[in-house]
């Protein structure tokens, strides 16, 4: 199935940080796609044989079984996945765990905003760099 | 008796006037002798020659007056002018022979013809024994008629001889004796100075007294003698002023310079005693070797350090005293030091003082500019080594516990920000859709979830905290009290879940009370809640000796107390086994499963703080197992 619609994937076992996601992307106004997952290894099953290509994915540092670092680990060795940006994306930060992620191959390291505003902000950033300086 | 006596009254010494005597006994005699002698032998000689002559006469007066009396053979003419010899009282025998040698006529008449002599016809004189004999022949102008023979008797001369030589040895004794005499008083004024001389020596020999002097007398040569004596007394007086007086000066310089040592000696005592208690009042070990590595200086420290005596050390080489220092690192250092070079050590493992020492290795060069001796001076850091050690550990230990403040600083945050979170977007979000009733109610019931997660959070961050901090003291424990009491407290959960106990007994053991409970509860409840079928839980105990795998796995020198709760829960990849006791981590769907991630933490935690460990065995679907190990120490038995 081909779409013309940019795809964002979502790894996070929070229920509720999904939702907000999703509220976030809905508040964009364009057309996106999501495919978003609780777990890392249902994730990573889904990315090796999906044909679509994400742009992005977003992998929740913080998950029951399959820890945000080691599934991304697992995504960097996904060769189809070499052009997607994947963003780390989690609550708090200790300090190195930017730099150790960064050496693991994501893009960037994000703390998920406190304000809903923020949260949207970024996405726009992130999605639309050029459109909305 | 003293030697100087002995030297002028020995044995075999003579008194000068004895000897003297002597010699004039001796010179007179001798004189008196020879003198008697020689006119002895002359008058003697003279005696025999006038003898000698007067028989000559004598026999010539007789043969004259025989001539006839032969010549007409009358015999008794012949006796006759014999018998004329009576007067002569001296002759003993007489005859005369005729020309056939018969005897004509013979003097004493009665004796016989055979006591004569063989007649001689020449005329000769000559001395036989005692006797003097002469033969004359009696002539007459136309020939000879006989011989005519006298015998002369001369003992009686000779006894007038001996005599004479009486009388003359009589002489000789009285001129000896005279002389004598005379003698006597004639020496005594030469002996006199000699003898004064001598007393004046013996005085100055036996008293010492070199101001006694010899008195002059009038005999030149004593005088010379007497004099040249004083003379040498004046220099020997004079000379022993000197030396008097010069030993009275040297004995002055003596005294001073004595004081004046004892002066500086004093100085340098003092000296030698201020360095050396410097010495034995550091603290460092210091010590001086010469460049036989033998001890020349060591102090208190030093000799306290190494145990010995000052006499064990001193003169004695550092390998003799320690032989395990042979082929040392300290030698070879020492060695170098004596090139010329102070090395400096700063942390040497001494094997004498089984310790850490900061040692210096300075070399002494004497005035040739060799390096005499080393002085060593080594600081023992054995502590500051020890303690630094302690500290490496500590600090070792102060990293781990920061990071695991970090990790709980990190998790906490993390926990802690996600509902609060929640909470903000939810309400800004409510906010934009406040008219939607159903939107409101909805994202208010998410708010209050989210608050109530945080303040489970909250409450159980505080009691781990508590925790961490106690400091409550070991009481004992009764482990199946601590189990019944946990199930009274999940009785609810139990009851819903119709959940099966199969419990052994357990042991009573020393523990921190409250932290034990903590444990329990903590475990049970895991087992309760991850749990999708009837839980079937399993509590045992059992004690292991030291020789047990597990004891010895652990280090536990005392055996250990082995505690199993087994169940029949949902379990987990084995994988997982060592993240499961990281707080805050959850393996399952907090959605399904709640909890807030500090459970196995906090059990962890309560294990470690009775010196035990604590490890999970599992497999998803299979049940889990945790297995707790104790010190035996904290058994009550």
């Amino acid at each position: 199935m081909v779409t013309s619609s940019p795809m964002v994937v979502l790894i996070d076992n929070d229920e509720d940080d999904q939702e907000i996601f999703i509220m976030a992307l809905k508040k964009l106004n364009k057309p996106m796609m999501l495919k978003s997952f609780y777990n890392g290894q249902d994730a990573l099953d889904y990315l090796r044989t999906s044909e679509t290509i994400p742009l992005w994915i977003f992998v929740d540092m913080n998950m029951p079984l399959m820890s945000g670092k080691e599934c991304l680990i697992e995504i960097r060795k996904i060769s189809s996945l070499a052009e997607s940006d994947v963003y780390i994306y989690s609550t708090a930060a200790s300090p190195g765990m930017p730099d150790e992620v960064f050496n693991l191959g994501a893009k960037d390291f994000l703390l998920k905003p406190v304000e809903f505003k923020k949260l949207v902000n970024l996405l726009s950033v992130i999605f639309f760099p050029v459109s909305d300086p | 008796m003293t030697r100087d006596q002995d030297l002028f009254m020995d044995d075999k010494t003579q008194t000068l006037q004895t000897k003297l005597r002597q010699l004039i006994f001796v010179t007179s005699g001798i004189a008196l002798l020879l003198t008697s002698v020689v006119y002895f032998i002359f008058e003697f000689n003279t005696f025999r020659q006038t003898e000698k002559q007067h028989l000559t006469t004598l026999a010539k007066v007789i043969a004259s007056n025989s001539s006839a009396p032969l010549a007409f053979d009358d015999r008794q003419n012949a006796t006759e002018i014999l018998n004329a010899l009576l007067a002569e009282g001296h002759i003993r025998e007489a005859c005369i022979y005729d020309l056939q040698g018969r005897i004509f006529a013979k003097f004493p008449v009665n004796i016989s013809d055979s006591l004569f002599p063989r007649m001689f016809k020449d005329e000769r004189v000559f001395y036989s024994g005692s006797t003097l004999e002469c033969f004359e022949p009696v002539t007459q102008p136309d020939g000879m008629l006989g011989v005519l023979y006298l015998q002369s008797d001369l003992s009686i001369i000779y006894s007038r001889f001996m005599f004479f030589t009486l009388i003359a040895f009589l002489v000789v004794a009285i001129s000896i004796v005279i002389s004598i005499i005379f003698s006597k008083r004639l020496q005594l004024a030469i002996t006199r100075p000699i003898l004064q001389l001598s007393e004046s020596a013996r005085l100055v020999s036996s008293r010492g007294d070199y101001s006694v002097r010899a008195q002059p007398s009038r005999i030149q040569e004593a005088n010379v003698l007497t004099g040249a004596f004083n003379q040498m007394l004046d220099r020997i007086d004079s000379q022993n002023q000197d030396i008097m007086r010069f030993n009275q000066e040297l004995e002055h310089k003596i005294n001073e310079r004595t004081k004046e040592l004892a002066g500086s000696n004093l100085k340098l005592q003092q000296q030698n005693e201020l360095v050396g208690s410097i010495l034995d009042s550091s603290v460092d070990l210091i010590a001086v070797v010469d460049s036989d590595l033998k001890y020349v200086i060591i102090n208190k420290a030093a000799v306290k350090a190494y145990g010995k005596t000052s006499e064990e050390l001193i003169g004695h080489s550092l390998t003799e005293v320690f032989p395990n220092l042979e082929s040392s690192e300290m030698i070879g250092n020492l060695q170098m030091v004596l090139q010329g070079r102070m090395v400096h050590v700063e942390k040497y493992f001494s094997p004498i003082l089984n310790g850490y020492l900061d040692s210096f290795y300075i070399p002494l060069f004497d005035k040739a500019g060799e390096v005499g001796r080393i002085l060593i001076i080594a600081h023992d850091i054995t502590e500051i080594i020890s303690s630094n050690e302690h500290l490496v550990e500590l600090n070792a230990e102060l990293k781990k516990s920061n990071e695991h403040l970090e990790q709980f600083a990190y998790v906490a945050s993390h926990d802690l920000q996600e509902p609060l979170r929640k909470i903000q977007t939810f309400s800004e979000v409510v906010e934009t859709e406040i008219d939607d009733k159903e939107f409101v109610q909805k994202y208010m019931g998410k708010i209050r979830v989210a608050a109530a997660r945080m303040s489970d959070l909250v409450k159980s961050i505080l009691h781990y905290s508590r925790l961490s901090n106690s400091q409550e003291d070991f009481v004992p424990i009764d482990l199946n009290k601590v189990l019944e009491t946990s199930k009274t407290d999940l009785e609810i959960l139990i009851e819903s879940k119709e959940a099966i106990f199969e419990t052994g007994p357990l042991p009573k053991i020393n523990g921190l009370a409250p932290q034990m409970s903590q444990l329990f509860l903590n475990l049970l409840s895991n087992s309760l809640k991850f749990c999708d079928v009837k839980p079937i839980i399993s509590v045992q105990a059992a004690l292991l000796n030291r020789d047990d795998a597990a004891s010895r796995r652990f280090n536990f020198a005392e055996g250990c107390i082995k505690l199993c709760f087994q169940d029949n829960g949902i379990g987990f990849e084995q994988h997982y086994a060592d993240k499961i006791f990281n707080i805050f981590l959850r393996l399952h769907d907090p959605k399904k499963y709640p909890g807030t991630g500090i459970g196995l933490a906090l059990c962890k935690k309560i294990v470690e703080m009775h010196k035990g460990f604590i490890e999970v065995s599992s497999s998803p679907g299979q049940g889990t197992t945790v297995f707790i190990y104790l010190p035996g120490s904290l058994l009550i038995s």
